[in-house]
């Protein structure tokens, strides 16, 4: 059976299909991340190109709207960028710091939480403790301090030259404690089994153990929280640059277009902030919804219900 | 070593599990720590060839004792010999060697194969981590030989254990066993999992390997007509101590301990017109305070005074069984 056939026949793919809240959800989440993907093929102008921009063509309305400009499908913000384009590429910056603050988080919270449910002892007592710090430490409170220090140390350019990374560092770093208590829990109920005591019988070291035969067996569990941690890291990316310690003005995030949309609301320009922010909650919403789906069809028991 | 070195050799053998109480139990507030004493001073030794059979009622601490022997747990107090090397408190590097000589098989093949490799991967992993100087062709043909050997399809390789019976599982959890070529394998209930009509093909299997490749059984039952089939020799455990250690035939024709009596009475018989079973009074002990005396004072209809405040040893009787019993020693049983 070629794989496409195997996947297309697996229990997963079957209960999504007669799930059509996960089904409509997982399109619209393929449809963004391919727009995301491809914006700079499939956006009309290019906004970060100076030359394509005309100040006199500012806070032109959508095309529904009267006084719109064709050439400008849903308008342009305070700038004068084309709101269309400025839209994809923003989804793609957020999507993609939501996706590399993940792959952070998971590196971190997985290997953490592998060790410190494998080891145990005294290693574990120490690990679960910083977890515990770390997470008594709201994740704004962390990134707003820590970005805030860094601009002023480091300027306003080193900033926006490297905010997409530092982003990315900062909101994993903040993170880990939900995968390594994820992991660790799935670990500690994994090594009960006696799969683990034959493989240790056969004289296998613990790196092995840990990583081919107690890691496979915890995916579902990796995969359920990841999909709620993409939700969290893009909302925290969005507050961040909300609050000006995101992604600057002039490479914006959907966080940072809708926060410079704000200035422009009262002036009666509501579509510069409203429609980044209606992309931005179609996405969380989709995501969340998938790991909603994900946690209810392959979660193990310990994380129904969980968030 | 000299020819009369045991292959296992376990002195006085403790394994005592520390429980944790909740802080604010009533109980635990004056009590403090509690022990289970899941061990209690067990010695017993293992020839060559021998299948050496564990019985006892659940709890008894049977499992116990194999988690001991194979390292998976370290003892309290006490020594564990393998072909005369002490092996209780070996690094696990310095155990490396002893993992081709010494495997297990596990009583749910639901849980003791990983579900996600294939048998495959199964059987291929241990080969590759003890022979590193095998070619891919030698794997291969080992691989293929075992399955052959076990009774395993060629076809199932590319499958993973939720496609088979469980049956078929205990067959794969044995022939990974095997790929190292053990001479000692323990066996903690491997049949009692399975169904009626399955259990006889696994045991047959495991004979076979017995005869086939010279390997020593630690084989461990709560199933009495099993270990009449199966073993050479059979200790009787009872809340972690021994009772009685017998050759199989005079186990069955002639049993002692008045614990060992009790067992074999209750083996239902087809022919059960005149049942005359020894019924146990009261419950097993906790054992988080074991009996000081003899473990069985509590429910032996024999004990006396002495039985009461002091343990039996294992005293060796004519037909070369050992029985710990004080009733035995004074020949004041058979009444």
């Amino acid at each position: 059976m070629p794989a496409y056939a195997r996947v297309f026949t697996s229990n997963l793919s079957l209960n999504l299909r007669h799930n059509p809240v996960a089904f409509i959800s997982l399109a619209i989440f393929l449809l963004l991340f391919l727009l995301a993907l491809f914006a700079p093929l499939i956006a009309p102008y290019n906004p970060f190109d100076t030359t394509q921009i005309d100040i006199l063509d500012s806070e032109l309305p959508p095309f529904w709207a009267e006084q719109s400009d064709p050439s400008f499908l849903f308008g342009t913000d305070g700038q004068g960028r084309d709101m269309w384009s400025i839209m994809l590429y923003g989804l793609r910056l957020s999507l993609m710091i939501g996706i590399g603050a993940v792959v952070v988080q998971t590196l971190l919270g997985v290997s953490i939480g592998l060790i410190s449910g494998y080891v145990g002892g005294r290693l574990d007592s120490l690990l679960m403790r910083l977890a515990d710090i770390q997470l008594s430490f709201s994740t704004l409170m962390v990134a707003i301090v820590f970005l805030a220090v860094t601009q002023v140390v480091g300027g306003r350019a080193f900033f926006a030259q490297y905010a997409p990374v530092l982003l990315i560092t900062i909101i994993g770093l903040a993170e880990w404690p939900q995968y390594a208590r994820t992991v660790r829990a799935t670990v500690l109920a994994e090594k009960q089994k006696e799969y683990v005591d034959a493989a240790r019988i056969m004289g296998f070291g613990p790196l092995r153990i840990m990583v081919r035969h107690i890691l496979p067996n915890s995916l579902s569990s990796i995969f359920v929280i990841s999909t709620i941690q993409i939700a969290n890291a893009i909302i925290a990316e969005a507050s961040l640059s909300f609050l000006g310690l995101g992604m600057p003005i002039a490479y914006p995030s959907l966080g940072s277009l809708i926060s410079s949309g704000f200035d422009y609301l009262f002036s009666g320009s509501w579509w510069i902030t409203t429609l980044p922010a209606a992309l931005l909650v179609v996405l969380i919403l989709v995501v969340n919804l998938l790991g909603d789906w994900l946690r209810d069809t392959i979660g193990p028991r310990i994380l129904q219900g969980a968030r | 070593m000299n020819a009369h070195t045991p292959l296992v050799d376990i002195k006085n053998l403790h394994m005592h599990f520390e429980t944790k109480t909740r802080a604010f139990d009533a109980s635990s507030l004056w009590r403090g720590k509690r022990f289970v004493h899941a061990v209690n001073d067990v010695s017993f030794s293992i020839e060559k060839g021998e299948a050496f059979c564990l019985v006892g009622e659940s709890g008894c601490g049977k499992s116990t004792i194999a988690r001991l022997i194979t390292g998976l747990e370290r003892p309290t107090s006490g020594e564990i010999h393998f072909a005369g090397q002490r092996v209780d408190q070996l690094s696990r590097a310095k155990q490396r060697p002893l993992r081709k000589r010494m495997q297990m098989i596990f009583q749910n093949p639901y849980a003791s194969l990983n579900p996600r490799m294939t048998v495959e991967q199964a059987l291929v992993e241990p080969l590759k981590h003890h022979f590193p100087d095998y070619s891919v062709q030698d794997i291969q043909q080992r691989k293929v030989d075992i399955m052959r050997a076990v009774g395993i399809d060629q076809t199932w390789s590319d499958r993973y254990p939720d496609a088979f019976s469980g049956g078929q599982r205990q067959r794969i959890a044995i022939a990974r066993a095997l790929t190292v070529d053990p001479e000692f394998m323990i066996a903690d209930e491997p049949i009692s999992a399975l169904d009626a009509s399955i259990q006889a093909q696994i045991l047959n299997l495991m004979l076979e390997a017995r005869e086939e490749r010279g390997i020593t059984y630690l084989f461990i039952a709560h199933d009495l007509n099993v270990v009449q089939h199966f073993a050479t020799r059979v200790a009787v455990l009872y809340l972690g101590s021994i009772c009685e250690i017998s050759s199989t035939r005079s186990l069955f024709e002639h049993p002692k301990h008045p614990y060992t009596r009790a067992l074999l009475s209750a083996i239902p018989q087809l022919k059960d017109d005149k049942p005359k079973h020894v019924r146990l009074r009261g419950e097993i002990p906790t054992p988080f305070a074991p009996p000081k005396g003899c473990p069985f004072e509590s429910r032996c209809v024999f004990a006396n005074n002495r039985c009461r405040h002091e343990r039996p040893r294992q005293m060796r009787q004519p037909d070369g069984s050992t029985v710990a019993c004080h009733g035995v020693e004074e020949n004041r049983l058979d009444d």
